[in-house]
Order: C-alpha cells, then structure tokens, then sequence
C-alpha cells in the first residue's frame, strides 16, 4: 500500500539552496521523523507523517483553496504557518494584490519530506515569496492561512508559535460561547442581577498590597508539592485562590485569603460543596457575574462583583459599575490580575500547570479529577525541563494568552513553582531564585 | 427522510471544513452535531452498510484522537458523504 521515499526533488532543493543558504543546511540535516509513508494508492497522493496525513487525499486544491480562504481577497502581505503539499502559497500568490508571502516551516523534518515528494518548484521560485523558520519568529502574524497537519507535528522549537495559531483560529468559536446572545450565560446574568446589585466592588481590593508578593493557587496537580510550604507561611504572604483549588487546599488545612470563581459551569457548584465554610466568614469571594448563584448564596464571607472586559457584561456593567479583570478563559487569568491589581510586584505561581503531568489532570481532591494519558501523543506543551507532557487544546491557549498577560506587565516579577508543569513565558522558577 | 439526510449532510460538511481549517474547539462541537444528524439515520441503512459505518465511525474517532484532522474531513466528506447519498 505504501511507498518508500523517492529521493529529493531536485528543482525544490536547487531553489531553496540558492535562496535560502541557511534554511537548506538546516533542512537538509533535520530528523526525528519516526514513521513517513507515502501514500499513492488514493485519488489524490500524500504524505502520512507519525499518523497524520499532511494533506487531503481526495482533493488537495479544494483543501488549499478553503485554508487559503482566511486571506481576506485584497491583502498585500499573508503568513503561511506549514508548508503542507504546497497549494496554499500556490493558490495565494495567484492574486495580484498579493506583494508579500511569508511560509513559515514548523517542522524542518515534516517540511524537508515535503519538498521531497512534491513540487515547490513555482511558489519557492516567487520573488514575494520568503521562506522562513517558527523557531526565528517571536509572535503570529495576520492575515494568515495554516496547514492543521503541519501545526500539529510542529517540533519543540515551534510549539509556542503553533499554540498562538491555534488560539488565534479558535477565536470566533471562542467568541461566539461567551457571546452576549448565549441564552445560558444570558439566564445566569439575569439570575444575578439582585447579588450584583448588593454584592461589593472588586475595586475595594485594589492597591491594598502596593509593592508586596501575593500566592496565587491554581487546581494543577503540583500545587500539593507546596502544601507544607503553604503551611508554614500562612498568614504571612496573602493567598488567593482559583474556586478549583478551595477543596484541595482546605483538605490540606490551608485557608486562601481571597477566592476567585468565574464560570458558569455546574461543575463549579461541586469545588464548594462538602467543605465547612464557616472560617471563610471574613475571606472575599471575587465573581464574575456568570456564576451559578447557588455559589453565591453558599459563601459566608463578603462578595465582590468583578466584570471581565467583554460584551457580555456591557448591560450589567451600565447598571453597576464596578472594576474588571482580565480574562482569558482560565479562571487562573483573572486570580493573578486580581493580585497585580492589588498592587503586587512578585506574583508566585502554585500548580498552574497549564498540562497533565504525571498523568493527572488536576490536583488531588479536587472534585472531577481524571486520570490522563502520561504521553504526550495528543496535544502536548514543554515542560520546566524542555520534555513534551501532555496537555488538552484549551489548556494549551490559555497558556499563551496568559504569556502575552504577563509580557503586558514587565514590572512585575512572576515566579513560577513548579518544573513539572507547562513552562510559561516570562516566569522564572521559585527554585532558581536566590 | 430527505429533510433530516440534508440537515445531516450539511453538518457533515460544516465540520470537515472546521476540520481542514484547524478550528479545533468548532470542529468538535461541529462532530458532535452531525453524529446528532446521522444517528436517526441509521435505521434506514441496511445490514451491510451498517457494518460500513460503524468502520467507518471508529476510524474517524481514531483519527480524531490522534489529530489526523485532514484526515477526519475527508472520511466525512468522501467516504461517509457517499454513504449518505446512496
């Protein structure tokens, strides 16, 4: 059924070795490929790279002509994230108005099989047309069209920008969950209006710790690497936690100061069930509106309303106005906003772990804890320690987007706790500090 | 029937263009739509084409859980597509 690999095409290497020196030597020596085949016995032949087909075998001009869609028609320069079987650049540069094209290889050895088995020959050969490496680029750029087979086997080097692309093409879906007209999110503002009415201002909490170092908890599973540490401070550095955390935290006898809770998930009801609330009598429970408000009306201690900057909340926030924090999906986003707004100039980061290490996906005792696979074959991030763990597709945007929160906010030292976890922009490890 | 085959073939191909786009979360709440469409439809296909299906449906989801995201739009699209139509 398969077929080895032919060997190079000529005319592709000839122009990428004239063009670009650099990135021929580079491709030229890349590896770490474990199983390539290609497949000619389907209407239209491809590439099956360690399982995935780098493009359609039915109808790749179809496929390309789709993904090339994203480029608005009148752009005069577009990214290209993957080389894939070549059509995208191809079916791009047939419009005039196109003077600049930047593809952008995320795999040296996925791309060098490419340039092997198809012809490139025309696209590579295009004065617009430059050629460059994920590792050499710092940030995404826009308009843009990509191969989803290409970021999925991008390589290590080029996982940060893979995830950026990703999260950027998931935004519509994104949007439209939190939309306004979103019926459930819709009931629950409605069901809220009287706590947010009553309820006190996040802003209250502003500047109360100028210049201090504030704990933030998240519900990763290395936060109980921290238990003891916690114990033995408490009291002394202010602690907020994410709601995800409480239940973990209060089983290991530690108290947050401060609680963040931000989804209108069910879910949520069970991070405050089974646990003597009682001591939480003076510790605020921060809110976003969307809540379900059996969690309001469970907290015994004060309730703070916070809007997060979107549509969603612009009614509400006409209504009662009251500060906002930055979110990003992940109620850990707006938990460490809240303590830079605090005035916190070190935020030091507990189980934000952003992946599965050891195979768990949350810390123990929390309430819906599953047992994950400890391979990354699916998604994957790179750890403290530069290894793959394995990660979920949402969790992997939210890492991104929290790395741009702190590339926002160059004042701040933010320290991260624990190796195992993703390896986040912008942090240093709590362990490597002097 | 033709009302719900044309529902399912059109979920069928809004989620293999989320699919080829790489619109992950989309994608597979597209998925989740047109198995919604498609599982109605089941009775209506004979003793061999069901056993063509649920090949069909298990090689989908192994290539959906190992990201073969091209992959899984040309099974909706080529393969269970013509299912559909016949």
């Amino acid at each position: 059924m398969m077929k080895k690999a032919p060997s190079p095409h000529p005319v592709n290497r000839e122009i990428i070795n004239q063009r670009w020196p650099l990135i021929y030597k580079i491709l030229a020596g890349a590896s770490g490929l474990h199983d390539v085949a290609y497949d000619q016995h389907v209407p239209d032949a491809t590439l099956l790279i360690d399982g995935i087909h780098l493009s359609s075998c039915y109808d790749q001009l179809r496929e390309a002509e789709l993904q090339a869609s994203l480029v608005p028609a009148e752009s005069s320069a577009a990214w290209v994230y993957g080389v894939g079987s070549g059509h995208v650049p191809r079916i791009l540069l047939q419009r005039s108005s196109l003077k600049k094209l930047v593809v952008v290889i995320m795999n040296h050895a996925v791309a060098w099989q490419s340039f092997k088995h198809f012809d490139h020959s025309d696209w590579l050969s295009d004065s617009r047309v430059d050629l460059v490496l994920a590792e050499a680029e710092h940030d995404m750029h826009t308009p843009f069209a990509a191969i989803p087979s290409c970021l999925q086997l991008a390589s290590d080097e080029a996982s940060r920008l893979r995830d950026l692309v990703f999260l950027e093409l998931s935004t519509p879906f994104t949007q439209q969950q939190h939309h306004p007209e979103n019926l459930e999110l819709r009931q629950r503002l409605q069901e809220n209006v009287e706590f947010v009415r009553n309820d006190g201002d996040v802003t209250e909490l502003f500047g109360t710790q100028e210049n201090k170092t504030i704990l933030v908890a998240a519900a990763g599973p290395t936060l109980s690497c921290h238990y003891e540490w916690l114990l033995s401070q408490q009291g002394s550095i202010p602690l907020i936690a994410v709601d995800a955390a409480l239940k973990p935290l209060y089983e290991a006898g530690i108290q947050p100061d401060i609680i963040m809770t931000i989804d209108a998930n069910p879910m949520v009801l069970d991070f405050f069930k089974n646990i003597d609330l009682q001591p939480f009598q003076t510790r605020p429970l921060v809110y976003f509106p969307v809540v379900y408000s059996a969690v309001l009306d469970s907290w015994p201690g004060p309730r703070m309303t916070s809007y997060a900057d979107t549509v969603l909340y612009g009614e509400l926030r006409d209504k009662f106005p009251k500060g906002s924090l930055f979110s990003s999906g992940t109620v850990l986003t707006p938990a460490v906003d809240l303590a830079v707004k605090m005035g916190a100039t070190e935020v030091i980061l507990l189980g934000a772990d952003f992946s599965f290490p050891e195979g768990q996906s949350h810390v123990a005792g929390f309430p819906f804890l599953i047992e994950k696979e400890s391979s990354p074959t699916g998604h994957w991030v790179l750890n403290g320690y530069g290894k793959r763990v394995p990660t979920g597709a949402n969790y992997r945007g939210y890492l991104r987007d929290f790395e741009r929160y702190i590339e926002q906010h160059p004042k701040v030292r933010f320290l991260n706790g624990s190796k195992n976890g993703a390896y986040i922009q912008g942090t240093s490890y709590l362990e490597d500090v002097p | 029937m033709n009302v719900e085959k044309t529902l399912c073939q059109e979920a069928l191909r809004v989620a293999a263009r989320s699919f080829r786009l790489g619109m992950e979360g989309q994608a597979s709440n597209d998925l989740v739509a047109f198995v919604d469409n498609f599982m109605p439809l089941l009775k209506s296909f004979g003793e061999l084409d069901v056993g063509r299906v649920t090949s069909l449906l298990g090689e989908l989801l192994s290539a959906q859980s190992r990201k073969d995201y091209l992959y899984v739009a040309d099974l909706l699209e080529y393969e269970i597509a013509h299912l559909l139509q016949e």
